[in-house]
Parts: C-alpha cells; sequence; structure tokens
C-alpha cells in the first residue's frame, strides 16, 4: 500500500513537470508563420530548407519557409521593383554585400543592430556596415577568387605569374587548356589592380580609376590574352566546365564553386584528391593581386513585422550563431564560416581546403557596400571588353572607365 | 443545304485498320476543311475505330516515350542528369507494371478528351449555325491526333529532335480549326472560336501526358534532388485547378456576356463583342494600362536617390517637392539625347589622377557638358545617334534578308514538287523553337574554340574570328541569326499569298510570252502586295523591337556595341548596368515608340498596305 502511494506520487509528480514542460515549451514556442527567403546562392536551396524544416519543428511549428533562387541582378532588380510597389517583398534576403548598399540606400532595409548580437561574428560584418549601422548578418566569409589546380595536371600551385606562364606552357600543343578564367568579367580583373597598388575610391570616396596602376592592370590581362596565356574566348562557363572535366589545368574561381568541385559526381576530374587551392600568383615585385572579399549575407527588409519578424530574427540567429549549425552549412560547402566560435573549431581549422582557402583570403580586401560601386562595375565591363578584345589600348581604357563612372554617378544625383 | 459529293478515292473500305493510312495521311498533307469534311463523311469512319486507335496510340506512345527517355537518359554524361541513377533492371517487375499503368492511364484520358471536346465542340457549332455530327467531329480529330501521338511520342523521348514536337503540335490546333471548319460547315472565324475549346482540352491533355510520363520517368530512374512525387503533386494539385478554374471561368463569362448582349440588350452584334471580348479586355490589361503608367513615370524624378519618394514602404529621406512634373519630363526627355549635367567643381582630375590624361580627360567632360550627345549607357558607342544607326542598319539588314530568302523560299516551294510538306514543317521549325532556346543555343555555337561556327571554318583552312568578344563580327552574329529565324514567317505567309493567286494570270501572261522574270514582277509582286506592306510593317516593328536575340547572345555587348535601341533601354533600366533611372527610361521607351508610330503610319499610307482591309 505504501509502495502504491509512493507510486502514485511519483506518477503525479511526473505528471506536474510533464505538463509543466509543456506547458513552458508551448509559451517559448513561437506562432506558425510562413516565410519567404531570396537568396542568390544556389548551394543554399536545399540546405536552407532542412535546417528551416528543423527550426521549426522545435521553435515555430507548422511554419513554412519558401525559399525563391533568384540570380544576384535580377534579385536587386525584384527587390527594388517590389519596394516600389511596396508589397511582395520577402522576409528574408540573401547574397553577397555589394547590393547591400544599393537597398539601404533605397531605405528598403532594417538596421539589425538591435536585433542580433553582432560581436559573434569576425570581420566579415564590417562588409554589411553602412553609416554606422548593420544591415545583414554574415552566413560565411569569402566570397573570393583564388587559384584552383587540378593536381593530376599540374604538380604545385604556381608561386608567381612568371611560374605560371611555364606551366601554361607545358600544355601547348595539348587539348588541355593551361590557364582559363572569366576574361570579361570585372569582379576578376579588379584583384589585378589591387595588386598593382591601385583602388577604386581615393580617401575622399571619389572614382580613381584613371591611375597608373588601372592603366598596368589593363595592360597586364590584354598581355595575357596577346601572348596566348588564356583562351580566345571564356567566360564563367567556359572556364568552370574546362576544369570540371580536366580540360583545364589551373582556373581563377570563387568559394562558392568549391562544393560542386568537392564533389566527384559533379565534377569527374576533380573532388578532394585532384582539387588544389592557393593564393593568386606574385607579380615580379613580390605583390599579388588583391580578391575583393566580402561573405554572404542575410538582411531584412522594412516590410517585415509582428510575428514574421520574430521568427525570421529567431531563425538566422540559430541558423548563423549556433557552431554546429554554422559549420553544416559552410564547412560541408566549402565555405568559411564568419562565425568566430565556429572558425575555432577543429572541423575547421584542419580542413586542408578551408586552410588554403582562408590563407587565399587573407590576400583579399573588403569589398565596399557602398552603392556607388555600382558605377564602377558598369563602367569598366565594356572597356575590359575592348582590352581584352585586343581593340581598345590600356590608357584609353582606364581614362574611359574614369569617364563613364564619373558620369554614371552624376546620374544617380 | 445540299450535301458535298464525296471524291471516290476517300471513301474506304469496312474494317478497323483499312484504309487508314491514306486518312491520316490525308488529314497532315492537305490541311483544309473540304479533306476533314471527306475524312467525317467516309464509309469507312465509325467512332469505335477512332476511339480505339486512340487509346491504343496513346497508350503505346507514352509507354515508348517513358521506355526511350530511360535509354537516352542513362546514357547521358553523370552531371546532366543530377541525382541517382538507379538501372531500369533493378527494379523490372514493378518498372512493366508502373510503364503499363501509366499507358492505360494516358490512353484512356485520351480517350475521355475525345469524347469531350467533339461534344462540347459540337454543341457550340451548333450555336453558331453548324451543321456536322458529333461522329464525324470524332473521326476529323482522331483522322491527326492519332499519327501525331504517334509521331511526337517518338520525338519528344529523344534528345536534341524533341523540340520539333512543338511545331507539330502546334500544326495539329491549327487542323483543328479546319477539322471544326470542315465537319460542321462553318468559317473559319467561327471554327476558331468552337475549336478553342477543343483545342484547350487536347492541350491540357497533352500536358498531362507530358507530366505522367515526367513523374514515370522520374519516378523508375531517379531519386531526384528536391523533385519528389509529393512535391509534383503538390504542385499539379496547385496548377490544374488554377487551369481549370480559369478556362471555367472565361467559358462562363463569355457566355453570361452573350446572354446579356443578345437577350437582354438584343444586340445584333451579340457574338462578335462576346468573341472580341477576352482580347479587349487583355489589350486594356496588358498594353494600354502600362502604356498610359509609363507614361507617367516619365513625368517622375526616379532614380536611386529619389527612390524613398516613390516607393511606400521606404524608410530613406525623401528630399523632393513633388514627385511627378513637367520639368521632370523635360529633363528625362532631354537627357534621352543631351547630358545636362553640371560640372563637379569639386573633383580636380589633374591633380588627382595622372596627369598625361587628365587634360583630355577634361576636355572631353566639358565636350560632354556643352553640345554633345548623352550616354544613355557606359561608352560613346551607346549615345542615341548611334544607337539609332546602328537599330536602323540592324532592322533593315533583318527586314531585306527576310523578304529576299522568304520569297525564294516560297517561290520554290510553291512548286509541284515532292514531299513540299515536310521541306515546310523542317523550314518553320526554327520560328517554331522559343527564341530564347535559339539564342542561348547560337551562343554556344559562335563560341570561338567550341561553337561549330569555327570548328566549320577551320575545316576549310580559315581561322575563325572571336565572333561574341568583336563588335563588328557580334554584329553579325546576331544579324544572321536573327535573319534565320525570321524566313519561315516571311515563308509560309507568302506561300498563301502565292497559292490565292489565280493560275489564269500566268496562264495569259505565257501565252502572250510574258517571261518568268516579267511574270514574276508584273503579276506576282503586284499581287503579293497587299500582304507584304503590312508584313514588312510588322517586321520592320518586330525586328526594331527584338530583345531576345541580341540581349541572350551578346547581352548588348562587346564594348555595348551590338545594342540597339530597345537592349540600351533594357540595360538603361534592368539590366547589368541599370541604376533604377526609370524615370529617365520611361522617356526613353516612349521617344522609341514614336519613331515606331511614325514609320507605321507613313509606312502604311505611302505603301497603300492596309487600304484593302479597311475599305471593305
Amino acid at each position: 500500500m505504501k509502495r502504491n502511494k509512493f507510486f502514485m506520487l511519483a506518477l503525479l509528480v511526473a505528471l506536474v513537470l510533464v505538463s509543466g514542460m509543456s506547458f513552458a515549451a508551448a509559451q517559448d514556442a513561437l506562432p506558425a508563420v510562413d516565410l519567404v527567403l531570396w537568396t542568390q546562392d544556389t548551394d543554399m536551396v536545399e540546405i536552407y530548407g532542412t535546417l528551416f524544416e528543423e527550426w521549426a519543428a522545435d521553435n515555430a511549428p507548422g511554419s513554412t519557409l519558401e525559399i525563391q533562387n533568384i540570380e544576384t541582378e535580377e534579385l536587386r532588380n525584384q527587390l527594388l521593383t517590389a519596394g516600389l510597389a511596396g508589397t511582395g517583398l520577402p522576409d528574408m534576403v540573401h547574397g553577397p554585400n555589394d547590393p547591400i548598399g544599393v537597398y539601404e540606400a533605397a531605405g528598403l532595409l532594417q538596421p539589425l543592430d538591435e536585433l542580433f548580437d553582432m560581436t559573434v561574428f569576425n570581420d566579415t560584418l564590417a562588409a554589411a556596415q553602412l553609416g554606422g549601422a548593420t544591415y545583414g548578418i554574415p552566413s560565411s566569409a569569402g566570397n573570393h577568387l583564388m587559384l584552383m589546380y587540378n593536381k593530376s595536371l599540374v604538380e604545385a600551385a604556381p608561386d608567381t605569374w612568371a611560374d605560371l606562364f611555364e606551366v601554361e606552357a607545358s600544355f601547348d600543343g595539348t587539348e588541355t587548356t593551361g590557364f582559363a578564367y572569366n576574361l570579361n568579367e570585372p569582379f576578376w580583373f579588379l584583384p589585378f589592380v589591387g595588386g598593382m597598388g591601385g583602388s577604386v575610391f581615393n580617401e575622399d570616396g571619389e572614382f580613381v580609376l584613371d591611375s597608373e596602376a588601372w592603366v598596368n592592370a589593363f595592360q597586364f590581362v590584354a598581355d595575357l590574352k596577346s601572348n596566348g596565356v588564356v583562351p580566345q574566348e571564356c567566360d564563367y562557363n567556359c572556364a568552370d566546365g574546362l576544369f570540371k572535366e580536366g580540360s583545364a589545368a589551373i582556373i581563377i574561381n570563387g568559394d562558392w564553386t568549391l562544393a560542386s568541385y568537392l564533389d566527384v559526381e559533379q565534377s569527374p576530374a576533380l573532388g578532394p584528391d585532384n582539387l588544389g587551392l592557393a593564393p593568386w600568383p606574385a607579380f615580379e615585385d613580390g605583390s599579388r593581386p588583391t580578391p575583393y572579399t566580402s561573405g554572404k549575407f542575410f538582411s531584412i527588409p522594412v516590410t517585415v513585422s509582428g510575428d514574421n519578424l520574430a521568427a525570421s530574427v529567431a531563425f538566422l540567429t540559430w541558423l548563423n550563431t549556433d557552431a554546429e549549425t554554422v559549420l553544416r552549412h559552410t564547412v560541408d560547402f566549402g565555405r568559411l564560416p564568419a562565425l568566430t566560435a565556429a572558425t575555432e573549431l577543429p572541423a575547421v581549422q584542419e580542413d586542408p581546403i578551408l586552410a588554403a582557402s582562408a590563407s587565399a583570403l587573407a590576400t583579399g580586401i573588403g569589398m565596399p557596400a557602398n552603392p556607388e560601386l555600382r558605377c564602377m562595375w558598369d563602367s569598366v565591363r565594356p572597356n575590359l571588353e575592348g582590352v581584352m578584345a585586343l581593340s581598345l589600348d590600356a590608357e584609353t581604357a582606364a581614362e574611359e572607365s574614369q569617364l563613364a563612372a564619373e558620369i554614371c554617378l552624376e546620374s544617380q544625383g | 443545304m445540299s450535301q458535298r459529293v464525296l471524291s471516290a478515292p476517300y471513301a474506304q473500305p469496312e474494317g478497323l485498320f483499312s484504309g487508314l493510312r491514306k486518312t491520316w495521311v490525308m488529314a497532315l498533307t492537305r490541311p483544309s476543311g473540304v479533306t476533314f469534311e471527306e475524312i467525317a463523311h467516309n464509309e469507312g469512319s465509325s467512332s469505335r475505330r477512332a476511339y480505339f486507335l486512340l487509346f491504343l496510340t496513346t497508350m503505346v506512345g507514352t509507354i515508348v516515350q517513358v521506355i526511350l527517355s530511360t535509354l537516352f537518359a542513362v546514357s547521358l554524361p553523370v552531371e546532366v542528369v543530377t541525382g541517382d541513377v538507379v538501372l531500369p533492371n533493378d527494379l523490372l517487375g514493378s518498372y512493366a507494371f508502373v510503364v503499363v499503368l501509366f499507358g492505360l492511364l494516358t490512353g484512356l484520358l485520351a480517350v475521355f478528351v475525345l469524347w469531350l471536346a467533339a461534344r462540347i465542340a459540337h454543341g457550340l457549332a451548333r450555336l453558331v449555325g453548324g451543321t456536322g455530327s458529333v461522329v464525324g467531329l470524332e473521326n476529323a480529330f482522331a483522322a491527326y491526333l492519332v499519327p501525331l501521338t504517334a509521331i511526337t511520342s517518338i520525338l519528344g523521348a529523344l534528345p536534341a529532335v524533341n523540340y520539333g514536337v512543338f511545331p507539330l503540335w502546334l500544326y495539329g490546333i491549327v487542323l483543328t480549326f479546319l477539322a471544326v471548319a470542315g465537319v460542321e460547315r462553318i468559317g473559319l472565324v467561327k471554327a476558331i472560336f468552337v475549336g478553342s475549346v477543343a483545342v484547350l482540352l487536347f492541350v491540357l491533355v497533352r500536358l498531362l501526358v507530358s507530366m505522367t510520363v515526367t513523374a514515370a520517368f522520374y519516378m523508375l530512374n531517379f531519386q531526384f534532388s528536391g523533385l519528389t512525387v509529393e512535391l509534383m503533386i503538390n504542385t499539379l494539385s496547385q496548377v490544374i485547378p488554377l487551369i481549370i478554374g480559369v478556362t471555367v471561368g472565361i467559358i462562363l463569362l463569355e457566355l453570361g456576356l452573350y446572354a446579356l448582349l443578345g437577350r437582354v440588350l438584343r444586340s445584333k452584334h451579340a457574338l462578335p463583342y462576346t468573341l472580341l471580348a477576352p482580347a479587349a479586355l487583355a489589350i486594356l490589361l496588358f498594353t494600354v494600362y502600362p502604356f498610359l503608367f509609363n507614361i507617367l513615370l516619365s513625368f517622375s524624378d526616379l532614380r536611386r536617390d529619389t527612390f524613398a519618394c516613390y516607393s511606400p514602404v521606404s524608410v530613406g529621406q525623401c528630399e523632393l517637392d513633388h514627385i511627378y512634373g513637367l520639368d521632370f519630363a523635360q529633363k528625362n526627355f532631354t537627357n534621352v539625347f543631351v547630358q545636362q549635367r553640371p560640372r563637379r567643381a569639386d573633383v580636380e582630375y589633374g591633380a588627382l589622377l595622372r596627369e598625361p590624361y587628365s587634360d583630355s580627360l577634361n576636355q572631353r567632360l566639358e565636350w560632354t557638358e556643352a553640345d554633345g550627345w548623352g550616354r544613355l549607357l557606359s561608352t560613346p558607342a551607346s549615345t542615341f545617334p548611334v544607337l539609332l544607326g546602328r537599330t536602323v542598319v540592324w532592322t533593315a539588314t533583318n527586314v531585306v534578308f527576310h523578304v529576299l530568302f522568304g520569297m525564294i523560299l516560297a517561290l520554290i516551294l510553291n512548286q509541284k514538287i515532292r514531299f513540299k510538306g515536310i521541306y515546310r514543317a523542317l523550314i518553320i521549325i526554327p520560328w517554331a523553337i522559343p527564341q530564347v532556346i535559339v539564342a542561348l543555343s547560337w551562343r554556344q555555337e559562335f563560341h570561338a574554340q567550341y561553337g561549330f561556327v569555327n570548328t566549320i571554318l577551320t575545316a576549310f583552312g580559315i581561322a575563325g574570328p572571336s565572333w561574341l568578344d568583336d563588335p563588328f563580327y557580334a554584329f553579325i552574329a546576331v544579324t544572321f541569326v536573327n535573319i534565320w529565324l525570321g524566313i519561315p514567317f516571311y515563308m509560309v505567309i507568302l506561300i498563301g499569298g502565292l497559292q490565292s493567286i489565280s493560275l489564269d494570270y500566268y496562264e495569259a501572261a505565257q501565252m502572250d510570252g510574258a517571261s518568268r522574270w516579267q511574270r514574276f514582277r508584273f503579276i506576282t509582286m503586284p499581287l503579293l502586295q497587299p500582304i507584304l506592306a503590312p508584313m514588312i510593317t510588322l517586321d520592320v516593328i518586330w525586328t526594331f523591337n527584338q530583345f531576345n536575340v541580341i540581349f541572350l547572345i551578346t547581352g548588348g555587348g562587346p564594348q555595348e556595341s551590338t545594342n540597339i535601341l530597345v537592349t540600351a533601354l533594357f540595360n538603361a533600366a534592368f539590366g547589368p548596368a541599370a541604376s533604377l533611372r526609370l524615370g529617365f527610361a520611361s522617356a526613353f521607351s516612349i521617344v522609341i515608340f514614336a519613331l515606331l508610330f511614325v514609320f507605321a503610319v507613313f509606312w502604311i499610307w505611302s505603301s497603300g498596305g492596309l487600304k484593302d482591309i479597311y475599305s471593305k
């Protein structure tokens, strides 16, 4: 009888505890919401969907996340168009840092300083800060260009451009392309400018595209073309495709490609055994090209409020500040975490690919987020095309780039 | 109405399969109302045979399509067919079961749709004076649906040639209209109205069959990442009710409108108004409203720095005291032609940058400000006169070659030659393939190293240029593709025109000793003019506004050298070089519209091309 009483008491206590915990859990759970995320990062669509389901099951049961994968420029246009219409803006936007400046200038983003603890992120965060406020929290660091080589074709990464020319020449007369990259895209050209001591803006924030360094950089890439170091014609898909199938020995590409290069099903000629990473080769004077670095960021439009804002903030906090979760959408995809705690984990420290990517990252410079950068990209592109077609000389290209950037800037003011 | 006397060769004997080949060939190669009238009244025709053959063909076609898709898919490189390939041998039993099941389902579906389409079409046809029969429609529909299903099932599963199904099904739509016109003995306009319902049902069933084949294919062969059966069912459960809802809604609205106009208002033109209503509504919503909104935008100062003034949700500061006005319109329209911008006094180019270039840079800036043409994009290749000049050259070159080659092909294919139906179908394929696919394919083919254009040139010992890197060759490349795309349209229309010219004129001229050239010059050309004039007008407008080919092949590059006015407009408003100057972009688009409007009015007036149409 006594034993029965004890059993009954224990049962009662257990019931109270369980119901109390359930009550507490019900108190903590967020109301079910339907969220929309726009991302330009194709690799992240599936993993973000999976992670959201896991998060929602514990924190906001019944919630859904619709992920729309939109190309970078198209995403920018769609967000601005939705902003003009006043409807249709997503709950979260994910992408590199440079459009953040445009969105911020349009008054479409919320400052996030009050919503997230910014002290947990590394230097990457600075790329999303404008006018003293933070408009994006980093999901990963990097987004940088680096030298990638096929170890089955090249023994070691060329450390200087002279080494690279030598390696490239060794493939003359073969079916293999020695060196390739996205020739006409300014993002691939800017590192040459930085390596030669140039920059986009001066200290006063004015364009300085007509400098000696810009002329030298234009001349350098023109020489790559005229000397046959690079293919007659090559865009992103060309370099990417040749490298994947083992027809290019060395390319320049960004960290966003690492997941596909490490996957032997997508890249039969590569995989972890054959993929090698290194910083850009050095010039004669020892300086190296300086790729732009930024990372990927989540931003929240001004229209998001109430339950959707609470759920978005809670989900993004978990996604980007829980170290184990961060590893799942960074390290597994060859990306570097921006969460300081995650960068110190063995999974990051001991990964050879990430270590090589990090050393390449160290040679880069932060990409500014101010909207004026847009004018630089637009003014450089046609002039770079002219230089690479060998129909425009380096000096005129630099001069025209400066002029076009100035005109672009004026038209906005 | 007197019964038309049917020609003897098409009266067919009894039996399920007897005389089928002749019926099918007739239905596919002699597209006319008379053909289908003959088929419908054929002694050998029966509903039983029509349904059985359609069921059999659809079922076998589906099975063949799934099997062929599997065979070709497993031989593709791994990266092309993302996912884990599971060879069909692993699940041979369930494979056969699923394939047959899907085949049966699609076969039954096709039979049901034929039954429904024939009845609905006949019911509607009777409303507009049709005198045919349901059985006649069933036989006429089946006469081309059976062979088309067989051909497209095989064609659709073969890589590289599978786009051929689009023109074939387009042809099928035309045949549906002709079948309704022939069997019901009504005019083509009424037949199009009546046949549209049948077409809609046929298109729906083709979509469902295609989705079924895809579903069966993936269920059997792939664990497709992201594309699960559940997802497909969810998507279908959203899409199909929407399609059905819209279709039913439109039919009900049309019937309601017809009843209102005919019964309540007793309008004599109830039917024409009813038929015009959807098009009128669509024009109002998708042409008139955007056009008016575009005009309003050209009176705005919408750009990046003033975005907050026009966005209802922006939290930025608005510093404008008004958001629409004549002053903004004046600025926007002026900016299309000249750049009016104040000199930035705070930038000392010479001091800041390299000395040797600073002087010329300053001179350029002065020149730009004073009286120069404004750059619509980034380079001197993007000023208004340069863009207009390039657009005129582009349009003229395309139209001249379209007319020239279209006419040559039409004259050739208007002769009595064997298999000309096949030649016509082959030549029209480029026009029927979506332009996006054509443009992207050609972009690859113009690649300096890997494209087939340079591969062929190399085979002849010619070093091919960098087609898409060099401004001149890039322009040649896009022009070539657009000429190639446009010729079939001319050919088809001109063949129609040529066939409408009575042979009596040629015989009379021949008897008078006229040469071949003289017959062409004095009979063919004048009699084709009522067709040619509006066609050239349309082609000029289409080519002037041709966006897809240039944008998808070169994006307007290299060095903005292949931009015509419309691609420059898009790049200025939304392209990589976009800076959200929508007020300016709207003004730019109105200038382009004005140019085309003036041209069209002048051309139509001077050529008298539409005189015959409007004078009736």
